[in-house]
């Protein structure tokens, strides 16, 4: 095991540098001026303009500024961002969690709902049950994200108004005593009760707006592993032994099912951290994918590659996490 | 047959789960159809609603302007059918912005339009430029507006006096004192970030021109006689921090402040300044939070708390004011406030802005090509449809001055309007100048919106305009950052941007727009030594009747040269709540905080 993890953790290091070679090529290939966004146009003078691209490293040939970033991060220094003006690292703690928060939520939403539909809809093959759970699916991927969190928005919090329009607290009010930047957590650890039941109330929404997407993989991965396992023969002779269907399905059926599954989780947490920029605009999330767009749109470099790094360690960290549950989840898998 | 069935109940199921929620969601009520893309100003609608008259003059944080000025208290007309209730003290009352472009509060620092609410609440001036006449100072942390009758002005108009007001305190509880002016505003000068241009007027290379003459008296000397000057001293950037309370948090108005100041993480979250307010709490791309300064050396505001807050586009920004989670709609579009001007529920403040978006045609012959032609340039003016583009894509929220000064600002009224779309002079000025079946280039930002005016829906529109003339026309659409950088570097043929102002004096746009080597004129290679001669006379005369026409004969050039014209300068328009009062638009700040009141 220590030797797979150890080889796991060289590859992902190979990942990570040609993700930042990439990411950097291609940042630096689009058109544009970076300094446009932050020099005023009162005093964009030739002499001013060179100032700041000296300043932030951009008077180099790409390659040098591939370098000295390279050589930065190493020290653990991702760079100045242009917009924000400060550092990447300390940019990506204030937006970070906030994403990580409201992907939690939509993941564990989405587990909740999508796992029992799947099995449900499996167990229950072409009945009503079957295609209810199959209709929700397709409803889920189908919708426009966007549309689905502005119709969430105006029904909930326009209309019934029994939930917030945004943001993670009330206005105007002080998060919780920081620890992990998750505000449900932070308020769950230091006891402020009030806070915990603010910020659930916040999440909700978006949460489950996000999540819906992921409702629809997750039940139909399941439906259809499950549907396929309980074809095979050891199911029918745990049936033949006179199980009850509950154990059959319960410790046969589904975790050999779940192994497919584990692998779509996997990714699609990983694509609810990197893509909820719709639902963190629309409900004023102030997360990782409001700053991406942010420094993507004014070529802010050093934030597109803090971005980019994170969102590629935390893929990297899924893959391997999954990998690990394969051995748990079927014992014929071997890290070995 | 089954497979169909089934394939029909599916459909069946899939249109109801839409359908339900979305008619909860549209029916009733006065809300309309979704949310339209937000503009970056609200753009006024031509409905009925009755506008707020705006006060004769304003307190601006200043009992002592109030007594100085004719003052007239800030009046609001409301929408038909209501009356507002008596404001009383305590609540807190909610703006709603786009407020994505804020990143700092520090004087030194900021330069982000959605952060001149928060300024203009925490930090204070010396003067100010109370709309709707915002030609004349009121004195704010200087105890009179100085002048050459009461001293405070020298004779060469070089060298300003200021006596302070007594007794104000800072936010940190420290006493204002003369030494915090030379603090701020040497580090104003030495932090060499985009504000810092302001303090030009009495710096050199080698130094910063003020001083502390005793205590309670700050002077400032001018490298040459400027009667804009004032105007710099009443803007969000020239304002007076607790030096001590900086300093201690790594502050420094040395030479090296550019590299060694750190005080600016602290400045962003919190306030340093005298003003009614003191900032409580920034959290970027949501909320800025600003409460009560019990200890303001004015009367107090009238109300406890000020949240500016996040607003992504202005479908969301109406459906938060109609459901009460907001009480100001800043920037909804104009069908969104007709619509809330007809339910008769809230009150439409409109304001001219000082802004504008402008076209720009070269005037060189190595970049301007056939465009070195004034009469070419003059039949573009001509040939453009300007009615239809405020009327059209700006539902009319939106005038136009005769050039590049915006209405508003003084000199304006001294100049007759050139360029009224008259389609033959344009064809006649166009065959006069040979330039029949020649084509121009037209770069804009693609995708970009500028004054919530799409550039992908004006381009278009301006080709098909000036292509009646017998001019041909190719559109070229750019990354808009890209676009800003060619246009800065003087390599665009034609091209169309915009302006805001920086301090509320004619000569913010004349110089940039007029001088040579101005940093708008230089980009269109625009240079005519009568403007020069005549800026250069705009910036020492004192008497204002004498120095508008100055300032009129300029635009009467530059109009008649055509390196710019003007298609637009937007109508703001401001939607509150009834419980709401004391709104006065103004075209730099916004709003100051200090004269809104909430009643209920």
């Amino acid at each position: 095991m220590a030797q797979y993890l150890v080889r796991r953790l060289l590859l992902s290091v190979v990942v990570l540098f040609l993700t930042t070679i990439a990411t950097f090529t291609l940042a630096h290939s689009v058109p544009g001026d970076p300094t446009a966004a932050i020099v005023s146009e009162k005093i964009a003078t030739p002499a001013v303009i060179a100032q700041v691209r000296k300043k932030y490293g951009l008077d180099k040939p790409v390659p040098v500024q591939y370098v000295l970033y390279l050589k930065n991060l190493l020290h653990g220094d991702l760079g100045q961002s242009l917009t924000t003006r400060h550092s990447v690292g300390r940019d990506l703690k204030e937006f970070f969690p906030a994403t990580v928060e409201l992907a939690l939520f939509a993941m564990m939403f989405a587990m909740v709902v999508g796992g029992p539909l799947g099995v449900l809809a499996a167990i229950r093959h072409n009945g009503a049950v079957d295609h209810a759970a199959r209709g929700v699916s397709l409803l889920g991927t189908a919708v426009p994200i966007y549309y689905l969190a502005l119709l969430a928005q105006t029904v909930f919090a326009y209309r019934l108004k029994i939930l917030p329009f945004g943001g993670r607290l009330d206005d105007g009010i002080d998060p919780p005593k920081h620890l992990t930047g998750l505000y449900t957590v932070d308020a769950l650890v230091h006891g402020q009760w009030n806070l915990l039941g603010m910020a659930l109330k916040h999440v909700l929404l978006p949460g489950i707006v996000l999540g819906s997407f992921a409702i629809g993989i997750i039940a139909r991965m399941i439906r259809s592993s499950l549907l396929d396992v309980m074809n095979n023969d050891y199911v029918r002779t745990a049936r033949a032994k006179g199980l009850p269907e509950r154990a059959v399905i319960g410790s046969h059926a589904l975790r050999n099912a779940l192994i497919p599954t584990v692998t779509v989780l996997g990714l699609t947490f990983g694509g609810l951290l990197a893509g909820a920029v719709f639902t963190e605009s629309i409900f004023r999330w102030p997360g990782l994918g409001q700053y991406a767009v942010q420094t993507a749109t004014k070529l802010d470099f050093a934030g597109i590659l803090g971005v980019t790094l994170v969102v590629a360690v935390v893929i990297i960290s899924l893959n391997l996490l999954v990998d690990i549950l394969y051995g748990f989840l079927d014992p014929r898998i071997r890290v070995n | 047959m089954k497979r169909i069935a089934r394939f029909r109940r599916y459909a069946a199921m899939a249109l109801l789960a839409l359908i339900v929620p979305s008619l909860l969601a549209a029916c009733g009520g006065s809300s309309a159809a979704t949310s339209t893309p937000a503009a970056t100003k609200a753009a006024a609608s031509t409905g009925a609603a009755p506008t707020t008259a705006p006060a004769a003059a304003t307190t601006a944080g200043s009992p002592a302007a109030a007594a100085t000025t004719a003052g007239v208290a800030p009046t609001t007309a409301p929408a038909a059918g209501g009356t507002t209730a008596a404001a009383k003290p305590g609540g807190q009352i909610i703006m709603g912005r786009n407020i994505n472009d804020l990143i700092t509060f520090d004087p030194g620092h900021v330069y982000e339009i959605s952060s001149n609410p928060i300024m203009a609440g925490a930090y204070e001036t010396l003067v100010f430029q109370n709309p709707p006449d915002i030609t004349k100072y009121v004195p704010v942390l200087a105890k009179e507006v100085p002048t050459t009758q009461n001293g405070g002005i020298s004779a060469d108009g070089k060298t300003y006096t200021f006596k302070l007001r007594d007794n104000v305190k800072f936010h940190t509880g420290n006493t204002m004192t003369a030494d915090d002016w030379v603090f701020s505003m040497r580090r104003l000068h030495y932090l060499s970030d985009n504000p810092s241009f302001l303090a030009d007027p009495f710096s050199t290379a080698t130094a910063v021109n003020v001083k502390a003459v005793d205590p309670m008296t700050v002077q400032f000397t001018l490298a040459a006689p400027n009667v804009a000057f004032l105007s710099y001293m009443a803007t969000n950037n020239t304002v007076v921090l607790d030096s001590k309370a900086v300093k201690e948090k790594g502050g420094t108005d040395a030479p090296t402040a550019k590299d060694t100041d750190k005080a600016k993480d602290f400045l962003d979250q919190n306030s340093a300044g005298t003003g009614p307010f003191i900032l409580k709490s920034f959290k970027i791309k949501d909320e800025v939070v600003m409460d009560k300064n019990p200890n303001y050396w004015g009367s107090p505001a009238k109300f406890d708390r000020f949240i500016l807050k996040q607003m992504k586009d202005s479908g969301t920004e109406r459906q938060q004011l109609e459901a009460g989670a907001i009480d100001i709609a800043n920037d909804l579009d104009p069908d969104a406030v007709a619509a809330l001007a007809k339910s008769g529920k809230y009150t439409i403040t409109k304001g001219n802005t000082l802004d504008h978006v402008y076209l720009a045609l070269n005037t060189s012959s190595d970049v301007g090509g056939l465009l070195a032609n004034k009469l070419v340039r003059q039949a573009i003016g001509y040939a453009i449809d300007y009615d239809g583009i405020i009327n059209g894509l700006l539902k009319g929220a939106a005038v136009r001055p005769p050039t590049i000064i915006p209405l508003g600002l003084l000199g304006v009224d001294k100049v007759t309007p050139m360029y009224k779309t008259d389609l033959t002079k344009a064809k006649d000025l166009v065959k006069q100048a040979n330039a029949v079946g020649q084509t121009i280039k037209l770069t804009y930002g693609a995708g970009d919106v500028i004054e919530g005016v799409a550039l992908d829906t004006l381009a278009p529109k301006l080709k098909a305009d000036i292509e009646q003339t017998g001019l041909k026309v190719e559109l070229v659409p750019q990354e808009p950052q890209q676009r800003l950088a060619d246009y800065r570097a003087a390599k665009l043929q034609f091209t169309v941007s915009s302006w805001s102002p920086d301090y509320a004096d004619v000569h913010t746009y004349a110089e940039p727009f007029g001088k040579t080597g101005g940093a708008a004129a230089k980009r269109v290679k625009y240079s005519n030594p009568e403007v020069d001669k005549l800026l250069a006379q705009g910036l020492t005369e004192n008497d204002s009747a004498k120095r508008a026409d100055i300032y009129g004969q300029i635009q009467k050039i530059i109009q008649d040269d055509a390196p710019f014209l003007v298609i637009e300068q937007p109508v703001a328009q401001i939607v509150t709540t009834k419980a709401i009062t004391g709104y006065v638009y103004h075209p730099v700040d916004l709003v100051n905080p200090y004269l809104l009141a909430k009643a209920g």
